[in-house]
């Protein structure tokens, strides 16, 4: 390390995600989901769930709600896609 | 199945649809429902035994968006691995009928809104691409 490089304690990481093809830049591990989907355009995001998946256009691996917190430093939170929350069922096929 | 049977507004969705999931296609449409096969569907294998469908029909009504997507129809019975059993799994219904002769024999009648919440509000045709992440997901919390 030369003396003009800061220490390691001092850098700054950026966390590069995408959602769907969206890429966001974040100074900080630690993200409100709803703030992840507003960034990609889905503000506010009504009845829908943030997915955290294990590569790009990939499985789901992990459910957020816009209200929960993403950790940003964990495995499998690079790709993202954002799909419909909510949902029911009915016996007979007919609501 | 000719596309052209179908409203403009539906054929827009469905485009939009297959951008999402370019292996989708119209297999019937009956009672102002159009059932569409969608593949490959992720279903967990650490959720779910096998044999796991790599793909499932969902019921997408003719008039969308002004209604909402009812139903998912699989060839293999959904059987999780804990044993717990899948809210809104009928069976054998009539309603698999018109894709009983491709292999759809099991229905699932899973709808937008419900006892898990309100889905999102669907508005333009476009929204259909939403239709695949939605059946994903509704197997899982099924």
């Amino acid at each position: 390390m030369s003396q003009k490089d800061p220490p390691p304690s001092s850098e700054k990481r950026t966390y590069v995600i995408f959602v769907g093809d969206v890429q966001e830049k974040w100074e900080t591990p630690s993200v409100l989901a709803r703030d992840i989907m507003a960034q990609a355009g889905i503000s506010p995001p009504d009845n829908l769930t943030l997915e955290a998946l294990d590569k790009h256009n990939g499985n789901m691996v992990k459910e957020f709600t816009p209200d929960q917190t993403v950790n940003l430093d964990e495995k499998d939170r690079k790709f993202f896609r954002i799909a419909p929350g909510g949902g029911g069922y009915s016996f007979h096929g007919f609501e | 199945m000719d596309l052209n049977d179908l409203p403009e507004h539906f054929r827009a969705g469905f485009e939009a649809l297959k951008k999402r999931c370019p292996e989708a296609r119209v297999d019937a449409i009956k009672d102002n429902f159009v059932y569409i096969w969608l593949e490959p569907i992720y279903i967990s294998p650490t959720e779910f035994k096998d044999p796991r469908p790599s793909g499932v029909w969902v019921r997408i009504p003719i008039q969308f968006p002004n209604a909402q997507p009812h139903g998912v129809i699989t060839l293999h019975p959904l059987l999780r691995t804990d044993g717990r059993p899948l809210n809104g799994s009928a069976g054998r219904h009539e309603i698999c009928g018109p894709v009983a002769d491709r292999g759809g024999v099991n229905y699932y009648s899973w709808t937008w809104n419900g006892n898990l919440g309100q889905g999102p509000a669907l508005l333009r045709p476009s929204d259909m691409a939403m239709v695949f992440e939605w059946v994903e997901r509704r197997i899982r919390v099924a």
